[in-house]
C-alpha cells in the first residue's frame, strides 16, 4: 500500500489559518479530496538530543519548551516522572495547586483551539470573543505563577510560590467569568445554523479509526472513546470527576467536547480552592538513578515521558510521545479523506487541535 | 526518479524522525523480531510511508500490541496486521499469500517452527525489496 | 522626494499589513503573535493587520530558530513580499536560538544569517505589548525614504 499522494491540492506551508507551518497536499477529483498526506520538518528541533545527558535542572525547562501553548502539562509530567524515579512525597497543598495551574492552561488551550476553529470557518465575531476570553485566563495565570506562557511554576517537591487569600477570590472570579461569558458563546455556537452547516457530518472520525490510529484527547472523546488519562493521576481522583463524549465524530462533535471541557476545569479549580488546606507548598527528596515512565493528560491528549536518569541527576535517555502526533495522523488519514470542498479541508485539520511543534519536537 | 516541480526530497527529514528514541525502541524489537538490519527496515519505512505515519510508529505498535488478534500465534508471529495495517509498509495481498501458505503448512502437519520460518522468509524478501 | 510621495508613505505608515511565519519555534511566541489580536491588546486599532499573507504584507514577524526545512523556503518567502518590507525577529529563538541552540539540534541560528533582519524583541516568549510597540515604532521608519510604487 503506497501512501504516496499524486498533488493537486498543497496548502502550506504558510497558510492564513495556520499557526504553525505544515503542509498538507492533497490529490483531488474536482473539490472531492481522495487521499492526502502531511509534510512535516519545519520545526524539528532534536529536542530529545538535546536533553539526553543534561541536568534535570536544565531539562526542566526543555521540556517545558516543546510545547509552547500547553507548556504547564509538560512541565508536570517531567517533574511528575522524575518525581516517580526520586520517590518524592508531595504536600497535599502542592498537589492541589498544580492541579489549578494545569486546568486553567488546559482551560487556556481549548479557547485558543476553538478560535481557530472560528477563525477558519470565518466567524471572526465568536472567534475574537473567544481570544478575549482566553486573556482572562492568562491573567489568572499570570497572578498565581508570574508569567503568562512557559512559567516553570511546577518544581520537583511541589510548586514555586503560594497561593495567597487574595489571589484565591480572584481565581474565583476568574472561573466564574470564564463560565458566564462562555455559556454565552456556547450557546452562539450550539444556536448558529451556519455554523451546524459548515461543521456538521464534515471530518468524520470513527470509532474504530480513532483506535487504530490511537488517537487520543478530546478528538478521540469526540468519536466515542471515553479515555481520559486524568482518571489515572492520583490527585484528580480524588477530585472526582467523568470524562465528557461525544459520539458523533465529526468537527461540532470535536469543537463540543473542548467547549464541555472547559466548564469541567472551571468546576475542578473551584472544587480545589474549596479542599485545599494551608500547609507547605515544597517538599523535596534526592535524586537517584532510575527509570519511570510517566502519562499525563495534556490539553491535546495523553502525553508520554519516558526518563532514565544516572545518580548524579543527569536524563541520560529521554522518550517524548505528544498527543498531536495521533491526531495529526489520524486527521490526515482518516478524517480529511471524503471531505467535500477544499475550505472544509483546513477546518477539518484544525478542528483536530494540530500542534505541530510538539508533533516535531 | 520523477522530477518534482515543489516537491523536495524529504528522505533525509525522513530519517531524523525515524532516530528519534522511541522509534529506536519499536525500531530494534522488530529487527530483533524479523532478524532484518534496523537500516533495511528504515528503508522500508521510509520508502512506503507520509512523515505523519513514521511519526506516529510506537504509538501504532503500541495498539497492535494491545489488539486482540495478537493472541493468535500466526499473527503474533507473522505480525499481518502489523506490517499491512499499522505500520503499512507491505501490499496485504501478498501478506494475505504468505499467511495462507504458513496456516496450510501448519494444518499439513509440518512442524509450527519451520513453517514460520518459511514465513518469514518471504516477509524479509518482501522488506527487502 | 515630492510631496505627493510624502503623503502617500504617511499614509501606507497608517496602514501595515503582517504576516508571521514559524521556522522552528516552540509555539510560546506564535500564540503571543495571536494574543495581540485579541480585543484586549485590538493590534487593528493602530492600523495593523494581521492577514498571514506574505504577498501583501509589509512587515514579517519570524519566530522560531530555522529549521532545516526551511532553508530554501525562507528567502522565497522573502522575495515573495513586496518592497518596502521588514522582517521582525519575535522572541529569543532567532536572536540567539534560546534554549535550543545547544550541541545536537538540528537549528541553524540565528536567522539574520539568513534574511536581513531589522529588529529584534528578545523575551521568552515578549508580552504582547512589546510585540505591538515594536511593530509601531519600526512603522514610520519603513516607509520614511521609500520612492518607489508610484503606480
Ligand atoms: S523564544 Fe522562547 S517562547 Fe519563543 S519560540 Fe523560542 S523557546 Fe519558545
Amino acid at each position: 500500500m503506497k501512501r504516496t499522494v499524486d498533488v493537486s491540492l498543497p496548502i502550506g506551508p504558510v497558510h492564513p489559518v495556520f499557526k504553525e507551518p505544515c503542509r498538507i497536499k492533497c490529490e483531488t477529483r474536482g473539490e472531492y479530496v481522495l487521499n492526502a498526506e502531511i509534510e512535516l520538518g519545519y520545526v524539528k528541533k532534536g529536542i530529545e538530543r538535546i536533553m539526553r545527558g543534561r541536568p534535570w535542572q536544565e531539562v526542566m525547562f526543555l521540556a517545558e519548551r516543546v510545547c509552547g501553548i500547553c507548556s504547564v502539562i509538560h512541565n508536570m509530567v517531567f517533574i511528575e516522572g522524575m518525581e516517580l524515579i526520586a520517590e518524592t512525597a508531595l504536600p497535599d497543598r502542592a498537589a492541589y495547586l498544580r492541579v489549578i495551574v494545569n486546568e486553567l492552561d488546559r482551560i487556556q488551550s481549548h479557547v485558543l483551539a476553538n478560535y481557530s476553529y472560528c477563525y477558519t470557518i470565518e466567524h471572526e465575531t465568536l472567534a475574537m470573543y473567544l481570544l478575549n476570553l482566553r486573556e482572562t485566563a492568562m491573567d489568572a495565570l499570570e497572578r498565581i505563577t508570574g508569567a503568562r506562557v512557559t512559567c516553570a511554576y511546577i518544581i520537583p517537591g511541589g510548586v514555586r510560590f503560594d497561593l495567597s487569600d487574595a489571589d484565591a477570590r480572584y481565581l474565583r472570579e476568574a472561573v466564574d467569568t470564564i463560565d458566564r461569558e462562555l455559556n454565552r458563546f456556547v450557546h452562539m455556537f450550539t444556536t448558529g445554523s451556519l455554523i451546524a452547516l459548515r461543521s456538521k457530518e464534515i471530518g468524520i472520525l470513527t470509532r474504530d479509526e480513532a483506535i487504530e490510529a490511537h488517537a487520543v484527547g478530546p478528538t478521540a472523546r469526540a468519536s466515542g472513546i471515553a479515555h481520559d488519562c486524568r482518571l489515572d493521576h492520583p490527585t484528580y481522583r480524588r477530585l472526582d470527576f467523568s470524562p465528557v463524549v461525544y459520539t458523533e465524530g465529526d468537527n461540532y462533535a470535536r469543537i463540543m467536547v473542548r467547549f464541555d471541557e472547559i466548564f469541567q476545569s472551571t468546576e475542578l479549580i473551584r472544587r480545589c480552592l474549596d479542599r485545599m488546606e494551608p500547609g507547605i507548598i515544597r517538599g523535596g527528596s534526592e535524586v537517584i538513578a532510575g527509570t519511570s515512565r510517566w502519562v499525563g493528560e495534556a490539553p491535546r491528549g495523553e502525553l508520554t515521558y519516558q526518563i532514565t536518569t544516572d545518580e548524579f541527576g543527569r536524563v541520560t535517555d529521554i522518550g517524548i510521545r505528544t498527543p498531536s502526533i495521533m491526531n495529526i495522523e489520524a486527521c490526515v488519514h482518516y478524517m480529511l479523506i471524503g471531505v467535500l470542498s477544499a475550505a472544509d479541508v483546513t477546518s477539518t485539520y484544525i478542528s483536530s487541535d494540530p500542534c505541530i511543534a510538539c508533533n516535531e519536537r | 526518479m520523477a522530477e518534482y516541480l515543489y516537491e523536495k526530497d524529504l528522505r533525509e527529514m525522513k530519517y531524523i524522525i525515524i532516530t528519534s528514541p522511541l522509534h529506536e525502541v519499536v525500531m530494534s524489537e522488530l529487527a530483533v523480531h524479523y532478524s532484518l538490519g534496523r537500516q533495511v527496515l528504515r528503508r522500508k519505512m521510509i520508502n512506503e510511508c507520509d512523515m505523519s505515519f513514521l511519526e506516529n510508529i510506537p504509538a501504532r505498535y503500541e495498539v497492535w500490541k494491545a489488539e486482540d488478534s495478537v493472541r493468535d500465534p500466526v499473527e503474533r508471529q507473522l505480525g499481518m496486521r502489523l506490517l499491512t495495517v499499522y505500520i503499512p509498509m507491505l501490499p496485504p495481498e501478498e501478506m494475505k499469500a504468505v499467511e495462507m501458505g504458513v496456516r496450510s503448512q501448519i494444518s499439513e502437519g509440518i512442524p509450527e517452527a519451520e513453517a514460520y520460518e518459511s514465513g518469514m522468509d518471504s516477509i524479509r524478501e518482501m522488506i527487502r525489496r | 522626494m515630492s510631496i505627493l510621495q510624502d503623503l502617500k508613505n504617511t499614509v501606507r505608515s497608517k496602514s501595515i499589513h503582517v504576516c508571521y511565519v514559524n521556522v522552528g519555534s516552540c509555539n510560546g511566541c506564535d500564540i503571543e503573535i495571536l494574543a495581540c489580536l485579541a480585543p484586549r491588546y485590538d493590534i487593528e486599532q493602530y492600523g495593523i493587520y494581521v492577514h498571514n499573507n506574505p504577498r501583501e504584507a509589509d512587515v514579517l514577524l519570524i519566530t522560531g530558530a530555522f529549521s532545516p526545512q526551511w532553508e530554501d523556503k525562507l528567502m522565497g518567502l522573502w522575495e515573495k513580499i513586496p518592497e518596502p518590507k521588514v522582517a521582525v525577529a519575535i522572541g529569543n529563538c532567532p536572536i540567539s536560538g534560546c534554549v535550543f541552540n545547544r550541541e545536537g539540534s538540528y537549528l541553524d541560528p540565528p536567522v539574520r544569517k539568513h534574511i536581513p533582519i531589522a529588529a529584534e524583541i528578545p523575551g521568552c516568549p515578549p508580552r504582547p505589548t512589546e510585540i505591538i510597540q515594536t511593530i509601531l515604532t519600526l512603522a514610520p521608519v519603513i516607509f520614511r525614504d521609500y520612492e518607489g510604487g508610484a503606480s
